[in-house]
């Protein structure tokens, strides 16, 4: 049945509400590429008391947006999304104020990373047919390990970084970077960890790090690693990090520095 | 039944009957962890024998696609045996079109074993013309599972760590599977992989050697994710044969055997762990 057909039993209004709900995906998409007519459209679209959620019964991720944030959310997002990003309705259910959409959407972002994500959404409508509630029912795990996926690739660039005693260490790295060796002596900063990396390496030869099977341990800000050295030593490291960037490591053994004093 | 508001049309007899057996089904689901064959009865009356039912996931590991029997299964036996009593969902919204209903709702369950299992659910019921359940998409935060799961698996770190400095090692051999290894690495040396006796007959060794031999966890140190927990804990002791202090931060990598799969119906507590890897700094232990 297509969707016009499919939507012949509904009243004016559910009908206006049908419309107002794909009209506010398309804002949305427009958003990411067009900032200038997305916003206005999406103005127009939501009620002044407007809300929009994900539920959860998980406190930590209990998150309302009003209005404005809303829209400085979607917004923001442009200055992180390619613009062959898709979201799209792929079939709905009106009834009263009320409609609920399937929808599937693939966030691809300038880093290269994509999200693909599956949602019921349910729009919530006033009397004058203005967006009061969006609440947003999706598979939130995508969300955790998309984050989780996006840790790691940081992680894993830092070890390999460490290890080969590289510059790209300094953009791994937050200004204020901190590395505790295992020996419990005082924190070092980068410069002085890159040349002491360094001098192992002229010392020892042929010196890497290499994560070992289930090294990498990643949870929220936090990481746990496990890398092997070619000398068959395994080092490991507690790191901590802040959206794209390490802020500080503690090494435990074995460490390298008393591996190749 | 639902906040439908002005301008709604009324719904035709097709939709109605159809709304019904959505808050049917739900009601049958929780007869069934009561009376798992009043369940069963309940279900095939009004789910289609070709039911499709899944969690709607581009993750095609979360996106399965089962059938009836494996709900009425997971129903009248999962949560039969797991769930305890008054344990419910509840359908507190409607919305219905054709042979569409969208159903929100709220589960407030508790497990067997004391675990609070609740969730956010906007489910899809499409019907078949004669009014039975064809599919059914249950769609939910699904983010609550790793919650759980790194719950789950977080509480056997710590209980590795408090077995670790009971002071003797039953709780620590009841917690390692039979094929448990488990990996030391002392400061500057490499690594030493034991199996679980000889970890064990370590463990008793520096029990017997170190006075105050146990642990205390950094606050916030762990880390979750899929089967491993890492912690970091701190050792303060004293060395029996010289009286020298002993102390050293710990850094302990645990794989745990329990499967990370998401689930339908909350995660049991408990499990066991099939490595260890040890890590030290700031000191290092006697060999023993």
């Amino acid at each position: 049945m297509d969707t016009k057909e499919f939507d012949l039993c509904l009243t004016d209004s559910e009908r206006r509400n049908v419309s107002a709900a794909f009209e506010m995906i398309d804002a949305i998409r427009s958003s990411w590429t067009e900032p200038q007519a997305g916003r206005p459209r999406l103005e127009t679209l939501l009620a002044e008391d407007f809300v929009s959620f994900t539920p959860t019964s998980d406190s930590a991720r209990q998150q309302r947006l009003d209005k404005q944030e809303f829209i400085d959310l979607i917004r923001n997002q442009r200055s992180q999304l390619k613009s062959d990003s898709s979201l799209q309705i792929a079939a709905h259910t009106a009834h009263g104020n009320r409609v609920a959409t399937e929808v599937n959407s693939e966030m691809k972002y300038l880093d290269g990373s994509s999200v693909r994500n599956r949602y019921h959404q349910l729009f919530l409508f006033d009397s004058t047919g203005k967006i009061a509630q969006y609440r947003t029912y999706m598979d939130s795990a995508a969300i955790v390990e998309s984050a989780a996926t996006q840790g790691e690739a940081l992680v894993r660039s830092f070890v390999v970084a460490l290890g080969d005693a590289s510059p790209e260490l300094k953009k791994l790295t937050s200004e204020h970077f901190e590395f505790r060796p295992a020996d419990g002596s005082a924190a070092i900063g980068v410069d002085s960890l890159l040349e002491k990396i360094a001098a192992v390496r002229k010392k020892a030869g042929k010196f890497g790090l290499y994560p070992i099977e289930g090294g990498l341990v990643v949870g929220e800000g936090m990481a746990s690693v496990e890398a092997q050295a070619p000398t068959g030593f395994v080092h490991s490291f507690v790191v901590s990090f802040d959206n794209d960037q390490v802020t500080n490591a503690i090494e435990f053994s074995s460490g390298i520095l008393e591996v190749h004093p | 039944m639902s906040e439908s508001g002005s301008g709604a049309r009324e719904l035709t007899a097709g939709e109605q009957r159809n709304v019904a057996t959505a808050y049917e089904q739900m009601a049958a689901a929780m007869a069934g962890w009561r009376d798992a064959e009043e369940g069963r009865k309940r279900l095939e009356a009004i789910q289609s024998e070709d039911l499709d039912w899944f969690t709607p996931s581009a993750n095609p590991r979360r996106e399965l696609h089962q059938g009836r029997e494996e709900y009425i299964k997971l129903v009248t036996e999962f949560q039969f045996d797991y769930y305890i009593p008054g344990s419910k969902v509840e359908i507190f919204a409607t919305t219905a079109q054709g042979n569409r209903v969208a159903t929100e709702m709220i589960s407030d369950i508790v497990l067997k074993d004391g675990t609070p299992y609740t969730n956010r659910y906007q489910q899809l019921f499409i019907f078949t013309p004669a009014g039975k359940v064809q599919v059914y998409k249950l769609y939910m935060d699904t983010a609550i599972f790793i919650r759980d799961d790194n719950r789950a698996t977080a509480k056997i770190g710590d209980d590795f760590l408090y077995a670790l400095s009971s002071g003797g090692n039953l709780g620590i051999r009841h917690l390692l599977t039979d094929e448990a290894t488990w990996q030391f690495n002392n400061l500057g040396c490499r690594p030493v992989t034991m199996d679980k006796e000889a970890a064990l007959k370590r463990i008793d060794k520096l029990q017997e050697r170190l006075t105050g031999y146990g642990f205390s966890p950094v606050v916030g140190s762990a880390i979750v994710n899929g089967p491993y927990v890492t912690v970091r804990a701190k050792l303060a002791a004293s060395d029996l044969r010289d009286r020298k202090a002993v102390a050293s931060e710990h850094h302990f990598v645990i794989k745990t055997e329990k499967p990370q799969e998401s689930s339908h119906a909350g995660r049991i507590l408990g499990g066991k762990i099939v490595a260890v890897r040890e890590y030290i700094r700031g000191g290092s232990l006697p060999e023993v």
